[in-house]
């Protein structure tokens, strides 16, 4: 009897174990795999991709999301969603244009201290109003909006773009910032404790709470950094422009979003790697750089956004459930 | 199957003492009533004259008959975020077509509709993508398609199409508000009187229950999708008649506008619970509260502010609420 249980069990686990391997793979390394494919049609559709020129561009394109989408990723690894995160922006560049006159330093704090304000009210609202998280912010994305077109009147507000502010939206500085805010990530989650709680979280909320993680903290903790990813933003986009707009941010929810779930990471939380969400990024604007250098219509980007999104998730249940299936 | 929900209803009748569940039913229709009184006070008796009570259904009804189709989404335990998306992508296509006829250009609005409704009840049943991610997407998609058709320019009528057979009015009363009514008054049949209601019902009630007991849950939360676009589609067609012009960007705001009701009327955000009165309880209210805003002078743009806290308030105290039980 047990001989042929054996013989049965190497029976069926032998061919699965190599499809395993590689669903394993493919939903480990999704974003590389896609990202690399991207660039080679990329390539062969348009002689300007592959410059340095355009990479750069592409990177520089990417500092804004990529900061938004750090705050994004670390809130749908607990298992929530943030949809304020554009709106959140508005505000605080719309803050920060407004401070500027008092002193650019100032004005930094005071932008950061808005959008860490507000996440943190979201945090509190999830963890303790036990409120679900897509309802929550979406109340924020709508109470941010109204402060940013109440700010000033529903007018724009410009800055001096010769401060010594304006310079940090100069060239490659902006790619340096999401650089730093990417290590300091990356820090808070493999280096101490509280980010390994994140994971925790996120996998399995209760389990979290009974081996003593305080759950609540953790998830007021994220929507906080949340909210100071859309500070720096904010202030990156300000300095790039030299002006606030207080309809800044519309529809970058969705592309945060979309990014966090191509790089990877389980939109039910609790797996996903940091450099997926970097990937993500990449990835999307790399996308909508190749749409602008083919001459697309640029109204077909947003279009092509909302697919990208639909299409990564149905791969990823996808390949979870068959991944379940077998294994 | 209407069996289900008297089951339902026994259940908690038994667990809530009488006064709390009588007190949460009716909760709504006091306030709105407070309300109202408030603001023939606060407006020196200008707010319940008929031109302003009808001005105030008027200017509702767009978001009164978006908030009609997102109730039985917010039932099922769902969310559709792409509703003023839709209406956009709609009326920018009735316009184009306009030359065809009002009829033809109406039905091809509505029939875009639908098909992005049915987009996004296949996104959510057969793709498993979450409600708040596929309409997410779809408000995105229906977005752009909208900026592409018209090439991000606002559209005009050619000449005023009305609404039935040469009239916008009876007596004085404008027809949006009936055609408004008439899509509510559907869909409150639909919720309580038809077998899909109670499988609606059941389905935000315990999925799991409700497909255990051979309910096609799938069944009905496909339906919800496809009339929230139908709804979404109707919506368009009173947009055009009342401002005569649409632009691609106007669901930004109709997207707040379809959701705050719902949850305000009282409809859980965890489905099963409420309905379609509700929502239009919750339409009158957010209705009346803007009207006032408007009539003491608050700055306009902070409207959406002010949306935004009383949904997080509304559904704090509903959750509340229900621990309590």
């Amino acid at each position: 009897m047990t001989a042929r249980g054996t013989q049965i069990t190497n029976k069926i686990s032998a061919p699965a174990g190599a499809t395993r391997d590689w669903r394993r793979m493919a939903v480990d390394y999704n974003a590389w795999i896609l990202i690399v494919l991207l660039a080679a049609i990329g390539s062969i559709v348009t002689p300007i991709f592959f410059t340095v020129g355009n990479l750069t561009n592409i990177l520089e394109q990417s500092s804004i999301i990529g900061v938004l989408a750090l705050g994004q990723y670390l809130i749908i690894l607990t298992g929530g969603i943030d949809l304020s995160v554009g709106s959140m922006m508005a505000l605080t560049a719309m803050v920060g244009a407004i401070v500027m006159p008092t002193g650019s330093l100032l004005a930094v704090l005071a932008a950061i201290a808005v959008g860490g304000v507000l996440g943190t009210i979201s945090g509190l609202v999830v963890a303790h109003g036990r409120l679900p998280a897509f309802i929550t912010t979406f109340g924020m994305m709508a109470i941010a909006r109204g402060l940013a077109l109440s700010a000033h009147n529903g007018g724009a507000v410009n800055i001096s773009m010769t401060s010594r502010f304006a310079q940090i939206g100069k060239g490659t500085f902006p790619i340096l910032i999401w650089v730093v805010a990417i290590a300091v990530v990356y820090i808070f989650l493999h280096r101490m404790r509280t980010g390994a709680y994140v994971y925790a979280v996120g996998g399995n909320i209760e389990a979290a709470r009974v081996s003593g993680v305080s759950s609540g903290g953790v998830v007021v903790l994220v929507y906080a950094i949340s909210g100071v990813c859309a500070g720096v933003a904010g202030l990156i986009l300000l300095a790039r422009s030299g002006v606030a707009l207080p309809t800044y941010g519309n529809g970058y929810e969705l592309q945060t979003i979309a990014a966090v779930i191509v790089g990877g990471t389980n939109i039910m939380g609790g797996e996903g790697k940091l450099s997926g969400a970097v990937i993500g990024v990449i990835f999307m604007t790399m996308l909508s750089n190749i749409l602008d250098l083919v001459g697309a219509n640029p109204f077909w980007s947003f279009c092509v956004i909302g697919v990208v999104l639909w299409m990564a998730i149905m791969l990823r249940s996808g390949l979870d459930r068959a991944r379940l299936d077998r294994g | 199957m209407i069996q289900v929900l008297d089951i339902k209803g026994q259940d908690r009748a038994v667990q809530a003492p009488r006064l709390r569940s009588w007190g949460s039913k009716y909760a709504i229709w006091v306030t709105l009533a407070v309300l109202i009184v408030a603001a023939e006070i606060v407006s020196k008796g200008v707010f319940l004259q008929g031109q302003n009570v009808l001005n105030i259904l008027a200017q509702n009804s767009v978001a009164g008959t978006l908030a009609v189709g997102q109730t039985l989404v917010v039932l099922t335990a769902g969310i559709d975020l792409s509703l003023g998306s839709i209406t956009a992508l709609a009326s920018m296509v009735v316009l184009l077509m306009q030359a065809q006829g009002s009829m033809v250009s109406r039905l091809a609005g509505i029939g875009v509709a639908l098909a992005c409704g049915l987009v996004n009840g296949l996104l959510v049943t057969k793709g498993r993508v979450p409600p708040f991610v596929a309409t997410l997407g779809m408000m995105q998609v229906a977005l752009g398609l909208a900026y592409v058709v018209s090439n991000g320019y606002p559209i005009y009528e050619d000449q005023h199409a009305s609404l039935l057979f040469g009239l916008d009015k009876v007596g004085p009363v404008p027809l949006i508000i009936a055609l408004w009514v008439l899509v509510a008054i559907i869909a409150w049949v639909v919720a309580r009187r038809t077998s899909y209601g109670a499988y609606i019902y059941a389905t935000g009630g315990n999925e799991r229950a409700a497909r255990v007991s051979g309910i096609r849950t799938d069944r009905a939360k496909l339906f919800v999708y496809v009339f929230a676009g139908l709804c979404a589609g109707v919506a368009a067609i009173i947009w055009i008649n009342r401002l005569g012009y649409s632009a691609p960007n106007i669901g930004d705001s109709l997207t707040l506008g379809s959701i705050a009701p719902v949850f305000v009327g009282g409809t859980s955000p965890f489905g099963g619970v409420g309905g379609v009165a509700n929502t239009l309880g919750g339409v009158l209210i957010m209705g009346i509260l803007i009207n006032v805003m408007v009539l003491v002078g608050i700055n306009v743009n902070i409207q959406q502010a002010v949306e935004g806290v009383i949904i997080l308030a509304v559904v704090y105290m509903f959750i509340r609420q229900q621990r309590a039980r």
